[in-house]
């Protein structure tokens, strides 16, 4: 009975052994790759991505191309395909694409650096410090991010005035042209808000003056002020806030509105045909052509691949080579830096500043500037996109984009911003805000005497004091030979920190405000030792001035016709200006210009 | 068209890595070349700020002045040993290795009191007591600067390494207009910096009592003439024996004293046992307990009251301000001049001593006399 | 006219404008209703993101009492520590509130009532009792903080100016010192 059993069960088991053996597994390991293919691709199959890589026609019908575009959540949101003629490298100029690209390496690179920021006073600015000399590809990141926001603002700013010219905003697109100012706001007060983050004098004070001119708008403007800075002044309630605002509540109106923008535009009305196909006297033939379909998948995605991979590569070695976003010192609310600056994209805001009152210029001239270009396509009634068809729009837009780039200039601190110059010449030898020509020079140029004792360099003084015999040491004193003339010692000659030394002499006598006194040098430099690796540099600018009339601003004429020098305020003794700046400098700080 | 996007993308992808392989490869040097620029930097805005808030006072390159010097080179102030941190660490027995820390302390809470007033009183000179002597400089403390800019100034003070400049002249010159300058006064009984370059020995309770009065800090608290102190935060100390023996007699002395020298001992051992009813509600803390040895109060009674401690002879006034150890041998010289004069029949050879200092006024003077006949605890 | 208009039955009419059925206006109230609740949270959201400068805390308003009790002309300046000012009255009665942090350098400076005057243990800057500078490195004098003055309805009776002169203040007004308001000291003549 069990020997039955037994058998009975051998020849089941053989039978089942059989039948696997001779079962179909390459069919069914295909049908299940097949399964596992077509559940993530969206409905296509392996065969079928084959097929899009290979550039053929669609394997199946109906079209799996299409059907995965309604099937896959990502790929809903993209068009099925666009027309030939809205492709035009030379119409868009891809600029829209490029908006949503520095968007995506801006989240990225954003995310990653968060690993390493705090936003508090105490360590924000020594977070930024680690990152860059600390981090592997800390600055490398820091930079990609910096650079993808200046990238950013431009593209989108481009991008507003391309739709402009090209009339893309009329008619359906309109609530499009609406979503997409919304979105330039969006994308300033990112940049904005980013801005404070690093937590140096560029930073602290760029935004303490925009969020001044918050403050002069009227009614709201104090509480919209402490609402922004959490405090009177910004420190660390402000720095949580914009913090905040730029990694959480602008990303999330980011991405509401980039999506609702972007879906009108693949799914509604697509990208504008340019308007001489429309408009022009187009032969019909060429028009059928410009009118085809050009199709997501696979064409419109290598195209938009090939873009990213070039503008991603052009971006990294811009970033490995030459590109370096600024870091200035630790903010500090006591001192103001000279020629505090605005970010580029705010300079006409700047300019605006210098015409008139805060309130007017800074807020509500510049508000009401934004509510026209919100209702742009209201305003305008003109249903015709091509150029020719619509010289009011397009002279408006010429005149807009120009009065911006006046503005703009004007914003520099160079305009209107009178610096003394005495103080004006040292700020550009040995600036505030970067390390400027002396400190990037060589440490070794920057010369004491041979003994390391301290040497004087006179850059500019009078005649009499070539001959003198205080300052015959040639070793101790080294007197600046004007541009043109050589240095009499060799050794001199190809001393970059001299040449620099020679720009300063020309920059101090070519100011007419600067008189030089004749008892002393007009400036000088001094060079020691502090420690055995630490130089201490004392730049010194010591002038006269002539007593002017406080009304006309003239220079007061005595009776033999000579100009009169001011005087100290308690004697008769001619008053004598002086301006001194004393930097240290160490062998290895490794500054560049 | 489309195969040449593809190649180009292929292209670009390509030489990305390469691009980000070759940029890796190089980050370990970058790194530790801009970690070690950020250091040295930090001593560079340390040197900036040091001319801007320290040079006043701790003198150019940190030689020193009215304040004590702070780089490693000793030799230039006054010609005699001016130490700088390592010596000042080796000195109070810290590790080197804590100088960092010292520093950076000193700058953030800033000094009370000179630990060496007896050479360097800060900003405590004549008409300008109420202030620290080095003040806070920490914005915690009430003063301007942000602890990066504080570790800035730390970094360039410990960078100093035992680097001696070559060129002092300037040096100098200003250390002597400091010197020159008749509206800088020293409060201190030695008014030329370095003028003592070693304490006084113990073997003369007096200069050791006047050297305590300023190591201690009693100078801090308490006006006492002789030791140039006017500090009024606690009862003054001139005269001090003959307050003491009213302050014994009072009814309102609850302590355990029973005479003015055991009163004053009482004071100095253990601070809260009776504290004098003006002072109580004055705000001011109660004098803290300063562990003071047997030798020290000795000396300190010397100082204050005259009385020398058993064992040590009376010294002749000097005709000048000199130091201790000038008045020791004036002591030796003049002893037997001393033994000639007022002198009490008692137990042993004890002499009244009348201060060295020629500032000693007439009360104490008369103090002394009426404690000649006092005696001896 | 519509399908819930059919749903009511007699309730409808059906011509083209139909009256409200129960079902719009209860959609209407909540509707309404949760625009109401929108503002609301609005409210909410604000009161919590503005930055509270409370009384006495530095920024804000500082109540300081009534005129009367407050050290009077001739005293010495009176320090209000947490919100940052000296209280000084002059001899003509009137009161300037002086902040008390140095234009030079921003260290707190001490009153010396031996020498009468304002001096600043960092690096020596001397101002007068009423601000006005002295020597010292400073670049001005004292800043100042406005001071209003309420009588007892609660009606603004006085202010600082703009220039900053010493306010003279009526009796019995109660004082408040409004810290976020800062006038900035004249720039000494040197």
């Amino acid at each position: 009975m069990i020997g039955s059993q037994l058998r009975d069960l051998r020849s089941t088991v053989n039978g089942e052994l059989t039948k696997l053996r001779r079962y179909d597994w390459r069919a069914w390991f295909a049908a299940v790759t097949d399964y596992v293919v077509r559940g993530i691709m969206a409905g296509l199959s392996a065969g079928e991505l084959r097929a899009i890589l290979r550039g053929d026609a669609p394997t199946e019908k109906p079209n799996p191309r299409y059907k995965a575009q309604v099937k896959s959540f990502i790929l809903h949101i993209r068009p099925k395909y666009y027309q030939r003629g809205s492709t035009w490298f030379t119409h868009t100029w891809r600029l829209g694409w490029f908006s949503t690209y520095f968007f995506i390496v801006e989240t990225i690179t954003g995310v990653i650096l968060m690993l390493f920021y705090a936003p508090t006073p105490e360590r924000a600015y020594g977070d930024m410090l680690l990152l860059l000399s600390n981090v592997p590809f800390g600055e490398f990141m820091r930079d990609m991010h910096r650079l993808g926001a200046e990238g950013m603002v431009a593209v989108v700013l481009l991008h507003m005035v391309r739709v402009y010219f090209t009339g893309s905003y009329k008619g359906e697109r309109a609530f499009t042209w609406f979503t997409g100012v919304i979105l330039l706001l969006v994308t300033l007060l990112l940049s904005f808000s980013g801005y404070l983050l690093p937590w140096d004098q560029l930073a602290y004070w760029a935004v303490t003056i925009g969020t001044s001119m918050a403050e002069a708008a009227p009614a709201i403007g104090t509480e919209v002020n402490l609402l922004l800075r959490g405090a009177v002044d910004i420190w660390a309630g402000g720095l949580m806030r914009f913090y905040l605002l730029h990694v959480l509540l602008m990303p999330l109106l980011a991405i509401i509105f980039i999506s609702v923008h972007y879906y009108k535009v693949a799914r509604e009305h697509s990208i504008s045909l340019p308007a001489p196909i429309i408009e022009g006297d187009m032969p019909a033939a060429e028009k059928k052509y410009q009118e085809e379909r050009i199709d997501l998948i696979p064409n419109l995605i290598i195209h938009e691949l090939m873009l990213v991979a070039v503008a991603t590569f052009l971006m990294i070695w811009a970033c490995v080579t030459f590109y370096h976003a600024p870091l200035e010192q630790h903010a500090d609310p006591q001192i103001t830096p000279l020629h505090t600056m605005a970010p580029w994209y705010f300079l006409w805001l700047q300019g605006m500043l210098k015409l008139g009152d805060k309130a007017w210029t800074g807020i509500i001239i510049p508000t009401i500037i934004f509510a026209i270009l919100f209702v742009v396509p209201w305003l305008d009634r003109n249903p015709l996109r091509m150029a020719r068809n619509r010289p009011i729009g397009i002279t408006m837009g010429i005149l807009a984009v120009i009065l911006t780039l006046v503005l703009t200039y004007m914003g520099l601190p160079q305009y209107g911003i009178v610096t003394p110059p005495a103080q004006d010449i040292l700020s550009e030898l040995v600036p505030m805000t970067h390390p400027g020509p002396v400190r990037a020079a060589d440490w070794d140029e920057i010369e004491t005497t041979e003994a390391g004792e301290k040497r004087t360099y006179f850059v500019s003084y009078p005649e009499w004091m070539l001959e003198d015999e205080r300052y015959a040491d040639k070793d101790k004193y080294v007197f600046i030979p004007a541009l043109g003339e050589e240095f009499e010692d060799e050794h001199f000659a190809h001393n970059h920190f001299l040449e620099i030394m020679r720009e300063f002499k020309a920059d101090v006598e070519s100011q007419a405000t600067l008189i030089p006194p004749s008892d002393r040098p007009l400036a000088q430099v001094t060079v020691e030792y502090s420690q055995p690796e630490l130089k201490r540099l004392e730049f010194k600018i010591q002038w006269l001035e002539f007593e002017t009339d406080p009304r006309t601003s003239e220079v007061i004429i005595d009776e033999e016709g000579n100009p009169v020098f001011k005087t100290k305020l308690d004697s008769d003794e001619i008053a004598v200006n002086e301006q001194v700046q004393v930097v240290a400098l160490h062998a290895d700080s490794e500054y560049e210009h | 068209m489309i195969r040449i996007e593809i190649t180009l993308g292929l292209l670009a992808t390509i030489a990305t890595v390469f691009l980000i392989a070759l940029y890796g490869t190089r980050e370990d040097e970058r790194m530790s070349t801009r970690a070690r620029a950020y250091d040295v930097r930090s001593v560079e805005r340390g040197a900036e700020m040091y001319e801007q808030y320290c040079a006043s006072c701790h003198g150019p390159n940190a030689v020193g002045g009215m304040c004590p010097p702070l780089n490693e080179y000793s030799g230039l102030v006054g010609g005699t040993r001016g130490p700088g941190i390592a010596w000042r660490m080796e000195e109070l027995g810290l590790d080197r290795t804590a100088a960092y820390e010292y520093v950076y302390s000193a700058i953030d809470a800033g000094r009370t009191v000179s630990s060496r007033p007896w050479r360097w009183v800060g900003n405590r000179s004549a008409g300008n007591e109420g202030v620290m002597a080095m003040p806070a400089w920490g914005q915690n403390n009430g003063g301007p600067l942000r602890p990066d800019q504080m570790k800035d100034i730390a970094n360039f003070i410990v960078g100093f390494d035992d680097f001696v400049p070559t060129d002092f002249a300037e040096a100098e010159a200003w250390l002597a207009e400091i010197q020159a300058d008749p509206n800088i006064e020293m409060v201190s009984v030695y008014d030329e910096p370095g003028a003592q370059a070693e304490p006084p020995s113990e073997d003369d309770p007096i200069a050791y009592g006047e050297y305590l009065f300023g190591t201690k800090a009693c100078n801090t608290c308490h006006a006492y003439e002789p030791a140039g102190s006017v500090a009024n935060a606690c009862p003054p100390l001139d005269g001090v024996l003959a307050i003491a023996a009213e302050r014994v007699a009072d009814e309102d002395y609850d302590g355990a004293a029973d005479s003015a020298l055991a009163y004053l001992r009482e004071s100095m051992l253990d601070p809260g046992a009776y504290i004098v009813p003006e002072y109580r509600e004055s705000g001011s803390s109660i004098m803290p307990n300063l562990a003071l040895t047997e030798s020290e109060t000795d000396s300190l009674i010397a100082f204050l009251t005259g009385e020398l401690p058993e064992g040590f002879e009376a010294a002749e006034e000097p005709e000048d301000e000199e130091e201790a150890t000038e008045s020791e041998e004036d002591d030796a010289a003049s002893e037997d001049e001393d033994a000639a004069s007022e002198d009490e029949a008692s137990e042993d050879t004890e002499e009244d001593a009348s201060d060295e200092d020629e500032e000693a006024d007439e009360e104490s003077d008369g103090d002394e006399e009426e404690a000649e006949d006092e005696d001896e605890e | 006219m519509t399908a819930d208009t059919a749903m009511l039955g007699t309730d409808a009419q059906t011509d083209e404008q139909a009256e409200m059925s129960r079902r719009e206006f209860l959609n209407y109230a909540w509707l309404a209703s949760l625009g109401i609740l929108s503002a609301e949270m609005a409210v909410v959201t604000y009161q919590f993101a503005m930055p509270r400068l409370g009384p006495g805390e530095f920024g804000g308003p500082v109540d300081i009492g009534i005129f009367d009790l407050l050290p009077g002309p001739g005293s010495d300046p009176e320090p209000f520590n947490k919100a940052k000012f000296w209280w000084v009255v002059n001899d003509d009665g009137a009161a300037v509130a002086l902040y008390k942090v140095c234009t030079h350098l921003g260290c707190i400076y001490s009153w010396k009532p031996d020498q009468a005057k304002f001096i600043c243990p960092c690096h020596g800057s001397q101002f007068e009792r009423e601000g006005g500078f002295i020597l010292g490195p400073a670049p001005r004098s004292l800043d100042q903080m406005v001071i209003r003055a309420y009588d007892g309805a609660g009606t603004l009776v006085a202010e600082t100016n703009e220039a900053g002169d010493p306010l003279q203040i009526p009796s019995g007004s109660r004082l408040v010192v409004e810290t976020g308001m800062r006038i900035i000291g004249e720039q000494k003549t040197v």
